[in-house]
């Protein structure tokens, strides 16, 4: 939510205006503050003033009355008596006529010599007062002062008859009548409060610190403590303003007597009015600013997020608007752009509409290249297997492939700059011919695709690609094309695309091995090829499974009329292909080159085969075939010992078979395995004599012991003289260069007669046994030892 | 701080005649108003004179007077107004209460001191009356000079007073013989205002 572009615009907006809200309620809050405090202060200073003046006043009419009481003839008398009991009546007497608090009668020198009151001992500060008193000469002094913690107004007046025979002191308690009336003039409250200073008082800070005792005061007690608690921390100076602890009041200070200081040390008590302003109106006032300030910034920001809202909905519109855009052309949909009246969106606009042309322009361009070949600019494979995708199913046409033959070499005489120019010739060429096809398309290397939309037989088409028949002319030689032609028809094939191109492939394939170089796909071929591949592709699976297995076929030494070696052959059982001739697989297989893997697993099986029959007691010596590519593996004589070894065989227990055919391949190589093979002490023979590429200079060359003779020449001996005439000058020849010689393929005991007289060492053959299975080999041979008869007439 | 400078120039004169007297301030300016009393061993003539102290522009005149013990002092009052004279001094105390021209009896100061005058509606009102030992008493003129005449030889014990002195002063003792002699003396004083009717009309001095 608040990652949009939108949201952080209001919250950036919202912010600022909080921030500039906050400073100015803040700055206002603060000098409204100031100026209440300010306005507070000059109101208790106008209110100190008024109260200054009260003070004065009364001052001024208490000496008045003061003075006019002491005019008193009769006082004056009285006093001149100078008895005790007298001065003191009149002192009442004449003291409550103006209702003095306190009355008393001082010596000119000093001397008290009555008092209403009982004024504490070394009052010291009468002597002061009495000095300034005298200074003043007859006006007579007020002053305040503290006596026994009461605040008074002290008026000193000399009663004078006519000269100065005493002095009359008379004070006026600063008391709740008097709080009253100043409160009445001002309207603050007031109190009225004694400080003392602090021991060891410096009179740098004059530390003062408010006497608890008495305080006289127009506030109730409850108020009054709290007004006061703050003061009882604070050093207190004239003028000065304090809150009470709530702020409900603020007080000023006022100073109703001079410090007086002896040897640096404040020492007397001072005395003072204390004016208290209620502040709670202006407090009040302030909170009330407050609220409404809290209200303004309330709607004010409900305003601002609302106008934000729809302020930024117009500005973050068209953004949405190109976003939309942006996603139309990355799904490669088009559109019309946006209008946008805002510069800076409007270029991004304009951007991203040329972007989705060029866009559009690669995009044509890679289409172009995916579909088409970039040398002769006709349909590539691509381009073909999306166009039969759109027609399949399909009955009607036919699919051709041209390939030119030996191209490789016309690439490598003519180089690949004139193979190139051929290639485009030969399209150029097919691109003119008639019918023209649906499609023209080069699927790599030599291979061209015709496409014809009518089924056409193979002389038409040979007729219809003519053209390709006359000469080219390359770097001023004229050269002519041979080419071969497959033709699929598609009411053949046509479903899979996959399908299509394999068995196109593989009529064009027949197509090179015909002598007219055309052929029409026919049904089965790609079965065919299927079968194979699928024979490749189980070989592994079936030598896993048993699906291969092996079998024994055995050899009798026609001298002895015992079976004392015989011929391993691989037998394969396929789940799905049913049985597969060996010739058929083997062949596969050794074009696979796979063919190292079953004889590897072979010679493990009949070792395996061997150990077991060796146990039982059986010494049999059984040969292996062994092909082109497992005797150029030099390693072979390595894995045989040590094949042999772990089974616990002697060497002489295995015999191997190789064609002639095996040895032309790396012959140097092959005789030195086979060398490293027969100094090891395993048999070797040479098999299917007589047949494919035999030479006599091979039977010179290898170092075998023995010459196994085709069963062509065996089969049919019996009938056949020529046959009977090979078998015995080979035998005489094999047998000359000190090699054993085995007849394979006997038939019946005519041919048995026949062999015997040619004088071949061992015979092999349906006649003494097809191949078998171990078990039944293992039968085949007690039972042959125990009854040789039936095989050897008498 | 207030120190009597009280120098007696001739201290062992024995022959009588005449004795002159300059009294000053401690700035050394002539004081009036002075009053020295010449005191004697011997047993002086009681000469009953008769004083006078006029009340005259609400002022008692003089304003210094210096009478010997037992003379009857006459009040007569010049003045429109009455006056109620007073002394609530211990060598005198009396009372005249309001009258007007001369009251029917002289006042008798029979007591040896000072004794000091008021009237009781006049408060400004002020006079000093000197009740002395012996007859051999006087206030000092506008020049601060007292005159005695006929001085009997012998030694006298001068007593110096003013209203205006800080201190008492101590009795001097003075030999009279025949020569005319002037003696100084010096009182120390905090000058002062005579005493004079305010000024007339609504003011601060009437309140």
């Amino acid at each position: 939510m608040f990652n949009s572009f939108r949201s952080r615009l209001i919250t950036v907006l919202v912010c600022l205006m909080m921030l500039v809200q906050l400073a100015t309620a803040f700055a206002s809050l603060s000098a409204m503050k100031k100026e209440s405090e300010r306005q507070g202060k000059a109101a208790l200073d106008v209110a100190s003033n008024v109260f200054a003046e009260t003070l004065s006043n009364r001052a001024a009419q208490l000496i008045t009355a003061v003075k006019i009481l002491t005019a008193d003839f009769a006082f004056k008398r009285a006093v001149a008596t100078q008895e005790k009991f007298t001065v003191e009546s009149v002192l009442e007497n004449h003291g409550n006529r103006i209702n003095a608090d306190l009355s008393f009668l001082l010596s000119p020198e000093g001397r008290l010599l009555a008092s209403t009151l009982s004024i504490p001992e070394g009052f010291s500060r009468i002597d002061d007062i009495l000095l300034k008193a005298k200074q003043k000469g007859t006006e007579g002094l007020t002053v305040i002062v503290e006596i026994d913690k009461t605040v008074y107004q002290l008026v000193l007046v000399p009663v004078r008859a006519p000269t100065t025979i005493a002095w009359v002191g008379m004070g006026f308690a600063l008391d709740e009548a008097l709080a009253q009336e100043v409160k009445n003039i001002t309207g603050l409250d007031v109190s009225f409060a004694i400080s003392a200073p602090l021991e060891k008082g410096d009179p740098e800070t004059s530390d003062e610190r408010l006497q608890a005792g008495k305080t006289v005061s127009t506030l109730n007690d409850e108020i009054i403590s709290s007004v006061f608690s703050p003061f009882d921390q604070m050093d207190i100076h004239s003028k000065d303003a304090i809150f009470s602890e709530d702020e409900a009041y603020l007080s000023m200070f006022f100073a109703l007597n001079e410090p007086q200081q002896d040897n640096n040390l404040t020492t007397q008590n001072r005395l003072w009015a204390i004016l208290h302003l209620p502040f709670e109106p202006w407090l009040q006032n302030f909170r009330n600013t407050r609220a409404q300030l809290i209200i303004i910034f309330a709607i004010t920001l409900i305003l601002a997020i609302t106008l934000g809202w729809y302020a930024t909905k117009n500005m973050t519109r068209p953004i949405m608007k190109l976003v939309a855009y942006a996603n139309r052309i990355g799904q490669g949909k088009s559109g019309k752009p946006p209008r946008i009246n805002i510069d800076e969106l409007g270029i991004l606009s304009q951007t991203l509409t040329d972007m989705q042309k060029n866009i559009e322009t690669r995009e044509q361009e890679l289409q172009y290249q995916a579909n088409h070949d970039g040398l002769t600019g006709l349909a590539n494979r691509v381009a073909v297997e999306s166009y039969l995708q759109k027609q399949l199913p399909r009955e009607n046409g036919c699919l051709v492939l041209v390939n030119i033959r030996q191209f490789k070499n016309i690439n490598s005489m003519l180089g690949f700059d004139n193979g190139d120019q051929l290639l485009c010739e030969v399209a150029l060429r097919l691109q003119t011919i008639t019918p023209a096809p649906e499609l023209l398309a080069r699927l790599g290397g030599d291979e061209f695709l015709l496409i014809f939309s009518d089924d056409m037989p193979p002389d038409k088409i040979k007729k219809t690609l003519a053209p390709l028949d006359t000469k080219f002319l390359l770097s001023d030689s004229s050269l002519h094309l041979r080419t071969s032609i497959g033709i699929l028809p598609f009411d053949i094939s046509h479903h899979d695309v996959n399908d299509i191109m394999r068995r196109i492939d593989i009529a064009n394939h027949s197509a090179k091995n015909h002598s007219d170089g055309i052929t029409v796909y026919q049904t089965g071929e790609d079965e065919n090829y299927q079968r194979e591949l699928t024979i490749i592709r189980d070989l592994q699976g079936s030598l896993d499974n048993n699906h291969i297995y092996v079998v024994y076929q055995p050899k009798v030494n026609l001298l002895q009329q015992r079976c004392l070696s015989a011929e391993a052959l691989i037998r394969w059982q396929h789940p799905e292909l049913g049985f597969i001739p060996p010739d058929q697989f083997i062949s596969l297989i050794e074009n696979a080159g796979n063919i190292q893997l079953v004889t590897q697993w072979m010679i493990r099986a009949v070792l395996r085969q061997l150990a077991a029959w060796k146990k039982e007691g059986m010494e049999m010596q059984v040969a292996v075939n062994l092909s082109a590519n497992d005797l150029c593996d030099p390693s072979l004589p390595e894995v045989l010992k040590n094949g042999l070894a772990e089974a616990g065989l002697a060497p002489s227990a295995l015999a191997l078979e190789v064609t002639e055919g095996a040895v032309m391949q790396d012959t140097d190589t092959v005789i030195r395995v086979l060398q490293a093979l027969r100094e090891m002490g395993i048999q070797l023979a040479i098999d299917d004599f007589g047949t494919g590429q035999s030479s006599l200079a091979y039977l010179k060359q290898l170092p075998v012991h023995e010459v196994k003779i085709d069963r062509a020449f065996v089969k049919d001996i019996e009938n056949n003289t020529n046959d009977e005439l090979i078998v015995s000058a080979t035998v005489q020849l094999s047998k000359s260069l000190g090699l054993k010689v085995t007849a394979e393929g006997l038939e019946n005991v005519a041919g048995l007669s026949k062999v015997t007289e040619c004088r071949c060492d061992i015979v092999q053959g349906y006649y003494f046994s097809k191949p078998l299975k171990a078990d039944e080999f293992r039968q085949w041979v007690a039972l042959f030892h125990t009854t040789p008869g039936r095989w050897f007439p008498a | 701080m207030c120190l009597l400078f009280a120098s007696v120039c001739l201290p062992c004169l024995t022959l009588a005649a005449q004795l002159s007297f300059q009294v000053q301030d401690q700035q050394g300016d002539a004081l009036p108003d002075a009053v020295i009393e010449l005191r004697s061993e011997k047993l002086l003539p009681h000469t009953t004179v008769h004083g006078e102290i006029t009340q005259q522009n609400l002022t008692f005149v003089p304003w210094v007077s210096a009478v010997q013990k037992g003379t009857l002092v006459e009040f007569p009052n010049r003045d429109k107004t009455r006056h109620h004279v007073y002394s609530f001094s211990a060598p005198k105390v009396f009372e005249l209460k309001l009258y007007a021209n001369t009251p029917e009896n002289p006042v008798l100061f029979d007591q040896p001191g000072i004794v000091v005058l008021g009237c009781n509606i006049h408060d400004h009102m002020q006079a000093y009356v000197y009740v002395g030992e012996s007859p051999f008493l006087s206030v000092s003129d506008e020049a601060g000079n007292i005159t005695f005449d006929n001085l009997p030889e012998g030694q006298y014990q001068v007593m110096l007073w003013h209203p205006w002195q800080n201190k008492e002063s101590q009795p001097q003792t003075i030999t009279v013989d025949s020569d005319v002699r002037t003696a100084h003396f010096v009182i120390d004083i905090s000058k002062q205002s005579k005493p004079a009717p305010p000024r007339r009309g609504f003011g601060k001095n009437y309140r």
